[in-house]
């Protein structure tokens, strides 16, 4: 699960980068549709301003990393 | 779910720490004597808890939210289409609240076909459930730890939540480093560092999710067709809450259904930027349990795992909220996502936070449709009265909920179910409203003002002189709660009415209006009254200044709203007859034009309404849209440019988009123009003027002290639109600023 290693590397097809965000959620919802129903938007490191000011790494990783694949 | 382990509990963080919230309401904490206690509290008792909590946390309140505030600020600036996201998401809730019933069973099928299983808590007995869900796991011998770090500090130092996304809102880092001291006693003392602290609450949170029998997540939204919940997060808490333990209880209020993944879009885009300032959350978590995913064994990680016999079980409460869907004005308290919006953008929150501005469970403006439907009139009625109706909220509410005007509704129930009070001979005769005879005799003095204006008027100076007098003031004090430490009103004999009645008008204008004579121009400040008039008449105006009454915004600020409806019908019988005559009707104060602008739509005929709303105008925005037809500038006063001017707009004038009309004509007559930023100058019309809250008004009133010091010892004149920024900054800084129209005067 990608919340308990301190590093995510994301690896991502080109082809599967969406310019914004109604164009996510018509993927969503296609994908809702075929029974892919459990998704999760993550955005960057999971953070926390609860102890004063903003930390990087809480729950879910500090760094995260994505990697885009052009070749396929 | 037998068992004595711990179970681990969780809120989606940057969302919704309320239904959903399931740590120890109520608890004595540090905070607890300045929460609201019993209705009969005196005024110096309110006064006292609001200072005690102003002083212990008020500053750490105050940071966070202006931070808040001015990143929504921000991310809203850069979104282009937040008002259509805004509509979209406002009408998807009104839809989804009109079709609850039958959300309710199409999620509930849904669920169940997905192998969970689906309660719905309908019993007002419940109500201690709701609120109290950890201490009563604790009495079953359950072992509850909060998840979010926020609300693990605070279910630690055993208080409740302070706003609605930041429950730890109030506690410095100091505060919870010796918190974590005492309660966990470290070899090495926590100094305050954040990433310090951050990294001990994420190791000791996460060993109780390790370990835990049951995970207990909120829900933001939940999607009936697939039968999903959506959790908000930053931190990641809920995620790892709902997958990691083998069962899942989501719990969440009715009002949390939406149709489909499709109608979710807009709350997406919309929540993050209006909470806390992002574009979005770090984790935005869809969920359609029980899935077969395996379950972890942490105590045997490399051991295979099979498909996991989980359980899912979705809780839906109702606790009062099917009969708020029926209650034609608390039924838009239902369309909220718990952003924390309304918290932020609201400048006595900023200044008492939610333990003294909230209730048993919410905080904040909105916090007062909530408590009224789901606890009852009694608690929001304690702090409802913070609420002052300056509108600045109403723009940040990504559902565009009318919050005052809700906080004005439960204020005039409030009313309505009082005591008759002790010093209500004082103000008998005084009130000739349309309000019940148990009405509070403070509330009734100030929503009465205009016959109070007409009297000090008649009686001028010695009516002044009097009110002026130290025993007078005491006994204003004492019985009526008008601060002792104000300045009151100076009325004066000669009105502007009076003035303009007497005096030829120019024969040869090119168009006529008509100036509304606002109490506070037309009985204590004529010369504003007047400024407008020789302005307009400079310009080629005719000016007709009518005899017409208030408009209503003094009662319905003090929730009389059946005093106010009064006034609007006969304010509009005098002025429709003008507007039909082909006349404008100019307004010098905000807080009046705001009431033809917005307000009377709640009063008027939709007809009538939209006639006056479309021919009124403030006096600046009718200045400028004549400099720009070609009026003659040169006519005007400080053409040649003069100086630097300190301008703080007022709150509902901001709210309405008219502040840019003033800055633009005092650049374009040659003043060098700052502006003030602050929400709101404190005073808020009577606010500041009452015992039980004239020190919040002074602690509001000094961020925009501090904003324009350095302005005023640069030498700028300063300036305000609202006779009670006015008065504040009066207050603030020794002298009266005039009306932006007095410096075009061309007298």
């Amino acid at each position: 699960m990608s919340l308990y290693p301190e590093r995510h590397v994301i690896v991502v097809a080109a082809s599967d980068v969406v310019p914004d965000m109604p164009a996510a959620f018509d993927r969503l919802a296609e994908e809702f549709d075929a029974g892919l129903d459990s998704q999760v938007l993550a955005t960057g490191p999971s953070a926390t301003g609860d102890m004063g000011s903003l930390v990087r790494g809480v729950h879910g990783p500090q760094e995260v990393h994505v990697a885009i694949l052009e070749d396929r | 779910m037998a068992s004595e382990h711990p179970a681990s509990s969780t809120n989606p963080e940057s969302a919704d720490p309320a239904v959903e919230r399931t740590d120890p309401e109520g608890e004595p904490g540090a905070a607890a004597d300045a929460g609201p206690a019993d209705g009969t509290r005196s005024r110096r008792d309110k006064a006292a808890a609001l200072r005690h909590l102003m002083a212990t946390e008020g500053e750490t309140v105050g940071e966070n939210t202006r931070g808040f505030n001015r990143g929504t600020d921000e991310a809203i600036g850069r979104l282009s289409n937040y008002e259509d996201l805004r509509k979209q998401a406002r009408v998807i809730k009104e839809d989804a609240i009109a079709e609850l019933p039958d959300l309710i069973d199409r999620v509930t099928e849904a669920v169940e076909a997905n192998g969970g299983s689906v309660y719905l808590v309908k019993s007002k007995s419940m109500t201690t459930e709701e609120l109290e869900c950890n201490a009563h796991l604790e009495k079953e011998g359950f072992d509850v730890v909060e998840t979010d770090l926020g609300e693990w500090v605070i279910q630690i130092a055993e208080e409740a939540p302070s706003h609605l996304v930041g429950p730890a809102i109030h506690k410095s880092p100091e505060e919870i480093a010796t918190l974590f001291n005492e309660r966990f006693n470290p070899d090495e003392p926590f100094s305050g560092d954040p990433d310090e602290l951050t990294q001990f609450a994420r190791d000791a949170v996460g060993e109780h999710i390790e370990g835990a029998d049951v995970g207990m997540t909120g829900a933001n939204f939940v999607l009936a067709e697939s039968g999903s919940i959506a959790l908000v997060t930053n931190e990641g808490n809920a995620r790892k809450t709902a997958v990691t333990p083998q069962t899942h209880i989501a719990v969440g209020g009715v009002e949390k259904l939406l149709p489909s993944i499709r109608e979710l879009e807009p709350f997406v885009e919309l929540i993050g930027r209006a909470g806390t300032g992002q574009d979005i959350t770090s984790y935005v978590s869809l969920l359609t349990p029980p899935t077969d995913s395996p379950v972890l064994d942490f105590d045997a990680p490399d051991e295979s795992m099979e498909a996991g016999d989980r359980e899912f079980h979705l809780v839906l409460v109702d606790n009062g909220r099917m009969a708020m869907r029926e209650d034609s004005q608390l039924r838009e308290t239902l369309y909220c996502i718990r952003c924390g919006a309304c918290n932020n953008s609201c400048a006595n929150f900023q200044s008492v936070g939610g333990h003294g501005f909230g209730g048993e469970t919410y905080t904040g403006g909105i916090a007062t449709g909530w408590e009224t439907g789901i606890e009852g009139l009694d608690s929001a009625g304690e702090f409802n009265d913070l609420c002052t109706g300056c509108t600045r909220c109403v723009n940040k509410c990504p559902v565009k909920i009318d919050i005052p005007w809700i906080n004005t509704v439960v204020r005039d129930r409030a009313n309505r179910g009082g005591e008759d009070g002790e010093f209500s001979f004082l103000v008998e005769g005084l009130t000739p409203d349309a309000e019940p005879g148990g009405l509070d005799v403070q509330k009734r003095l100030f929503g009465n003002i205009e016959t109070l204006a007409k009297l000090g008027s008649a009686a001028a100076p010695l009516s002044n002189w009097i009110t002026g007098t130290r025993p007078v003031r005491a006994v204003l004090d004492r019985a009526l709660g008008v601060d002792a430490r104000r300045e009151l009103p100076q009325w004066r004999r000669e009105t502007v009415r009076d003035w303009a009645g007497g005096r030829a008008s120019s024969a040869d204008a090119d168009r006529e209006v008509v100036l509304y004579p606002d109490v506070y121009t037309n009985y204590a400040h004529p010369e504003r009254g007047k400024a407008a008039v020789r302005t307009l008449e400079a310009l080629g105006v005719r000016v007709i200044v009518p005899d017409v009454g208030e408009s209503g915004r003094a009662p319905l600020s003090q929730g009389m709203i059946a005093t106010a409806d009064r006034a609007a019908s006969e304010v509009y019988a005098v002025l429709a007859e003008h507007v039909d005559a082909g006349r404008d009707v100019v307004v010098i104060e905000p807080s009046d034009l705001a009431m033809f602008r917005d307000d009377y739509e709640k009063f008027l005929p939709e007809r009538s309404f939209e006639r006056l709303r479309e021919n009124s105008y403030e006096i600046m925005e009718y200045v400028y849209g004549l400099l720009e037809n070609g009026a003659d500038r040169d006519a005007l006063s400080g053409a040649d440019g003069a100086g630097t001017l300190a301008y703080h707009s007022h709150c509902q004038q901001r709210t309405l988009g008219l502040e840019p009309y003033t800055t633009a004509v005092l650049s374009d007559m040659g003043y060098d123009v700052t502006t003030s930023d602050v929400e709101c100058c404190g005073m808020a019309g009577s606010f500041g003027y009452k015992s039980e809250y004239y020190e919040v008004s002074m602690d509001v009133g000094q961020q925009l002290e501090a904003q324009f010091a350095g302005e005023r010892d640069d030498g700028s004149t300063l300036v305000a639109s609202g006779t009670s920024c006015s008065d504040q900054l009066e207050a603030l800084f020794g002298e009266a600023p005039p009306h932006p129209i007095e410096l075009l005067d061309p007298v």
